[in-house]
């Protein structure tokens, strides 16, 4: 469904994205996952045909995108982070400005319109002006666009940034149900739950480049099958961390301020020593916490940071 | 192609709803318009009218009588010349009932033959500036002429002419004088009225801010993230522009043609050939355009854009002449001329003063070359916003 | 009291800090005051001629007259002349043809060709040009005369030249009595424009700002300024000082600018401040009421700039109120500007005092009362009411 090799693109001495490469096949839901600034958004920005590459090919369908691409363009449906509509417009008027655009008209496209606008259960609110309605309303209405012209790649950046727990909800019960009907769909995210939710298959990206990249399952491997110990507490921290250094089941030992996180094998097993251990070497713990493996251990495993800033 | 008019037609209704562009492009100019005609097109009456002068002059004094009878013979307008004492002079001039008085001193003929100093009191009253100017202007050549036997006959002294051929120096000098005609040719009036420089003026001014809803949108859809999104649709990018500068055009066609009609009926002003003025009118849109299109691509945001376009605005406006007009020669004149409003109230002047498609070649000529320069300015400068 | 100065202190703050301030606050007013006085400050003097033709004695010797008539003189070409005067940057067009300048040499008649142009003013230039010509026919007529009673030419032409340096020639001593005239007597070039623009932008700036109004609201400082231990009033007060700092601010620099850089005598600088304050009180409410009465800055600010315009026309800040028709001049005193440039008028021309202007005064304390509660009124509903 979309090819991307290598993509490359530099604003000024930064390369934003750098060597990207990944397919989608269609009915797919691929996650790009990464922190804010990693080059989510460039990537996209690329393979929606809104800005060239420096090198490297996308085709969608199996035709070339490019900015100038018309055909390759009829093949996706891109929902911008930002909320692409217009406030003086009604609902209504924003999805028929932009279905005209993708060469729409007459009944089928009226047609069109009331189904997407149940979808995303707008339909009593479809004749007021996009400027009344609510930020979840707004985030609703601007994935409706996306989804008019029934693209065969949906294109999602960050489509729950700043939005209310049941909005995000709903927002993502509508993807899960879209890529059940066969519509590839490229999402990306900053949250780990909604990768781990959505997504067929993971890239985790970071400055620009692809980190790693597979099913949930694969990415977690990655890691090596080691758990997480997180120890919260005052006193004698840095002598705790050399004494747990020391154990056999502690593969590494991460110091920050009032925190120790520990790589384990294990770590059910392994907690009884680690508490011992460190409250002999003076450390008096205020919390205890074991993390199995999830894609936010994968991100730290791969970059050495934490997913969220 | 359906695609463009699509973008036109959604923009122009949102532009509708917005209203902003009724404020600026229609509702600001014509009140302006209307104030200005107030205050300034009642003062501007260029038609010469009577005036009346109160003149004191010694009896029998020649030369004095020749001063005063000069008045009459000003044809441009009537002047009625009343003789009345001195101190009645001056206050007939205060009490309003003339607009000069004239006072010639005892002695003036005497001493002007002699040329000894010789002073005549003048004193102007209130109202009719111009032709008290003329009047004034008449006596100075009078005295001139008569100061000049007095100036003849005292170099023929000095060059030795004998005392007895002095007296017909003097009227010698008068005779032999060459005379000096002026004819006046009549060139073509390109001025407009000033109701209608008024008129013209303020409808360039805020062509400029009209034409702004159209292109400078550019900036807000970039800032709003729906232009994202109008680039992903399948369409080339350069028709996203276009439609952009089609609303500019329609916009500033619509506006600039309703504040010339709606200014020439309520101010009474007539701009000429209809066809001439639609092609003044397109050209000045044109022009103005074009300017937008290099702002929205320097600008990163939507409020530089406008503080741009006010600037340019208020400064073309200024230098061409829609408050007032600029009186400037030479060269700074010649770069005045270059600018769009300047030519665009230049070609109304040459219309309204009869002019045709033919004699508008200069203002349209000017008009089209800013757009072509701004165009392909706009292409050259750096373009600030286009990261997404 | 030092919660509303913190606010009126931050508002200041914010405006100045708007960098596309720089240009409508500091630039263009001086711009405007620059332009306005070399248009209307004594730049023409007695007229504008074009003449046309070829460098000869009798060119020479029109322009020698006319200049010294006060006239400004442009040497141009035949069709350059009848573009100036047909466009109404010359009044008078003089086309002295190569036939004309050697009749002149050999003192046989003339004739010249004027172009009069159509605007008010280019007859008595052109009688201005009748009288300079005539003068000249004068002086040949002299020589013509010498001559043929026996001097030497050169010899009778540097008689007369020593001559007319020693005679007194008759001369018109000119009182004018005009209302006008008198009024703007010992103004200085820029004077009238400095004051005029003064209270233009002071009243321009304050509704512009009315935008900021609405932006406080919507941004929601309005609200985190009342959940403060703040009482309504002395928000709302706070709010209706930052306006009015504003409003002296761009005032007090544009006095200052043109003081310094044009030299504008603004006559008793204190009482001059203080017309100044009142008139600034006034664009302050009228800011106030015009941010709380309309909800979207866009058409704030579109109607800040045409009442801010169209008042300043009708004050008398872009023509002089002493060349208003007299009814006009009655209806222009609904402005706020006319009461202003009134007492402006009075301080910078005719030296008054406190006293002399009180009246001016008590009429803008009246309508910036009116218009600081009817704003501090609609600004208190305006917070009940979500944007």
């Amino acid at each position: 469904m979309l090819v991307a090799s290598d993509l490359v693109r530099r604003y000024g001495d930064l390369t934003a994205v750098d060597g990207v490469s990944f397919h989608i096949d269609p009915g797919e839901t691929y996650g790009l996952l990464g922190p804010n600034g990693a080059g989510k958004t460039t990537t996209i920005s690329i393979i929606a045909g809104l800005i060239p590459a420096h090198s490297g090919t996308v085709t969608v369908a199996g035709q070339p995108m490019g900015p100038r691409e018309v055909d390759a363009k009829r093949s996706i449906g891109l929902v911008p982070q930002d909320l692409a509509i217009y406030p003086e417009l009604s609902a209504r008027e924003n999805l028929a400005f932009f279905g005209r655009l993708q060469g729409m008209r007459g009944k089928p496209l009226t047609r069109r319109i009331d189904e997407v606008l149940d979808l995303i259960a707008l339909s009593d609110r479809a004749k007021d002006a996009t400027k009344e309605f609510s930020g979840g309303m707004k985030r609703r209405l601007n994935i409706g666009i996306g989804l008019l012209h029934a693209p065969t790649l949906l294109i999602l950046d960050e489509p729950t940034v700043g939005v209310d727990p049941q909005s995000r909800n709903a927002i993502l019960e509508s993807v899960e149900a879209l890529s059940g009907g066969g519509m590839a769909v490229l999402y990306t995210t900053h949250y780990m739950e909604e990768a781990e939710r959505l997504c067929d298959r993971i890239a985790i990206i970071d400055s620009g480049r692809i980190q790693a990249e597979g099913t949930r399952g694969e990415l977690i491997t990655l890691t090596g099958g080691l758990d997480y110990i997180r120890l919260t507490g005052e006193g004698q921290i840095e002598a705790a961390a050399t004494a747990l250094r020391g154990l056999d089941a502690v593969v590494q030992v991460v110091a920050d301020r009032r925190l120790l996180t520990l790589t384990v094998r294990d770590a059910p097993a392994a907690v009884a020593g680690v508490v011992t251990t460190a409250t002999a070497a003076g450390m008096t713990l205020g919390e205890v916490e074991i993390v199995r493996p999830d894609l936010e251990s994968v991100f730290l495993h791969l970059t050495g940071k934490a997913l969220r800033d | 192609m359906r695609q463009l008019w699509t973008m036109t037609a959604s923009d122009l209704r949102q532009r509708v709803r917005d209203r902003s562009v009724f404020i600026f492009g229609l509702v600001v100019p014509l009140a302006l318009m209307f104030v200005f005609n107030l205050t300034i097109g009642s003062t501007n009456d260029v038609a010469l009218t009577p005036i009346t002068v109160s003149v004191s002059v010694p009896a029998g004094d020649q030369l004095a009588a020749t001063l005063v009878a000069a008045l009459g013979q000003v044809d441009a307008f009537p002047i009625t010349v009343d003789e009345v004492s001195a101190d009645e002079a001056g206050a007939r001039v205060r009490a309003g009932k003339a607009q000069l008085a004239v006072v010639v001193p005892d002695g003036f003929g005497e001493a002007v033959r002699q040329g000894r100093p010789a002073v005549v009191d003048v004193t102007e009253g209130n109202g009719s500036k111009i032709e008290t100017q003329i009047a004034l202007s008449v006596m100075q050549g009078v005295l001139d002429h008569l100061s000049a036997s007095a100036v003849v006959v005292n170099a023929g002294v000095r060059s030795g002419v004998a005392q007895a051929r002095l007296g017909a120096l003097a009227e010698q000098a008068a005779t032999v004088m060459p005379t000096v005609n002026l004819t006046e040719g009549k060139a073509s009036s390109e001025q407009l009225s000033p109701s209608g420089a008024l008129v013209a003026g303020q409808a360039g001014l805020f062509l400029l801010f009209t034409v702004g809803f159209g292109v400078l949108g550019l900036v807000a859809e970039r800032e709003q993230g729906t232009m994202a999104r109008l680039r992903s649709m399948p369409m080339r990018p350069g028709l996203i522009v276009a439609a952009k500068g089609l609303v500019s055009y329609i916009l500033g066609v619509v506006a600039t043609t309703v504040l010339l009609t709606v200014g020439s009926r309520f101010f009474d002003v007539s701009f000429g050939s209809p066809a001439a003025v639609a092609v003044l009118v397109l050209c000045a849109v044109a022009a103005a355009t074009s300017l937008m299109f290099i702002i929205a691509r320097v600008a990163r945001t939507a409020e530089q854009a406008n503080v741009a376009q006010s600037i340019l605005a208020l400064v073309l406006g200024v230098a061409g002449g829609a408050f007032f007009p600029l009186g400037a020669t030479g060269l700074a004149g010649r770069v005045l001329d270059l600018n769009p409003i300047a030519a665009f109230t230049r070609g109304l002047g040459i219309t309204s003063g009869g002019g045709g498609l033919a004699d508008i070649g200069a203002p349209v000529a000017i008009m089209l070359g800013f757009a072509v320069f701004g165009l392909a300015v706009s292409r050259l400068v750096p373009d600030r916003g286009r990261d997404l | 009291m030092s919660a509303a100065l913190a606010i009126a202190g931050v508002e200041l703050r914010r405006f100045l800090r708007d960098r596309s301030n720089i240009f409508f606050v500091f630039i263009f007013p001086l711009l405007l005051v620059l332009v306005l006085g070399a248009q209307f400050g004594g730049g023409g003097g007695n007229g504008r001629v074009a003449i046309a033709g070829s460098d000869s004695a009798l060119r020479t010797a029109v322009v020698t007259a006319l200049r010294a008539d006060g006239v400004t003189v442009t040497l141009t070409g035949s069709d350059a002349m009848r573009e100036l005067v047909a466009r109404g940057r010359s009044d008078v067009g003089l086309d002295i043809a190569p036939t004309a300048a050697t009749a002149f040499d050999s003192g046989k008649d003339i004739a010249v060709e004027t172009i009069t142009g159509s605007q008010q003013g280019a007859q008595a230039v052109l009688q201005r040009v009748r009288t300079a010509v005539g003068g000249l026919a004068v002086r040949q007529g002299q020589l013509a005369a010498l001559v043929g009673a026996g001097v030497g030419e050169p010899q009778a032409s540097a008689g007369l030249a020593d001559v007319s340096a020693s005679v007194t020639r008759p001369s018109l001593a000119i009182v004018d009595i005009d209302r006008v005239a008198q009024e703007f007597s010992g103004l200085g070039k820029f004077d009238l424009g400095a004051a005029a623009e003064t209270l233009l932008f002071v009243f321009l700036a304050s509704l512009a700002g009315s935008s900021t109004l609405i932006q406080t609201r919507r941004l929601g400082v309005m609200a985190r300024t009342l959940a403060a231990p703040v009482s309504a009033q002395r928000a709302i007060v706070g709010q209706a000082l930052g306006r009015l700092t504003i409003a002296v601010f761009q005032g007090a620099y544009i006095m200052l600018a043109t003081s310094v850089l044009f030299r504008v005598s603004w006559g008793n600088l204190w009482l001059s401040l203080v017309v100044l304050a009142m008139f600034s009180a006034v664009a302050a409410g009228a800011a106030m009421l015009v941010g709380s009465v309309i909800d979207n800055d866009g058409a704030a600010s579109g109607i800040g700039v045409g009442l801010g315009l169209v008042l300043a026309a009708l004050g008398g800040c872009m023509l002089p109120l002493e060349l208003f028709p007299a009814t006009l001049r009655t209806i222009a005193h609904i402005t706020p500007h006319a009461w202003a440039y009134d007492a402006f008028a009075k301080i910078q021309r005719h030296g008054a005092s406190l006293v002399d202007i009180l009246p001016q005064l008590g009429v803008l304390a009246a309508m910036a009362a009116v218009l600081l509660v009817a704003g501090t009124w609609t600004l208190r509903r305006s917070m009940a009411r979500a944007l």
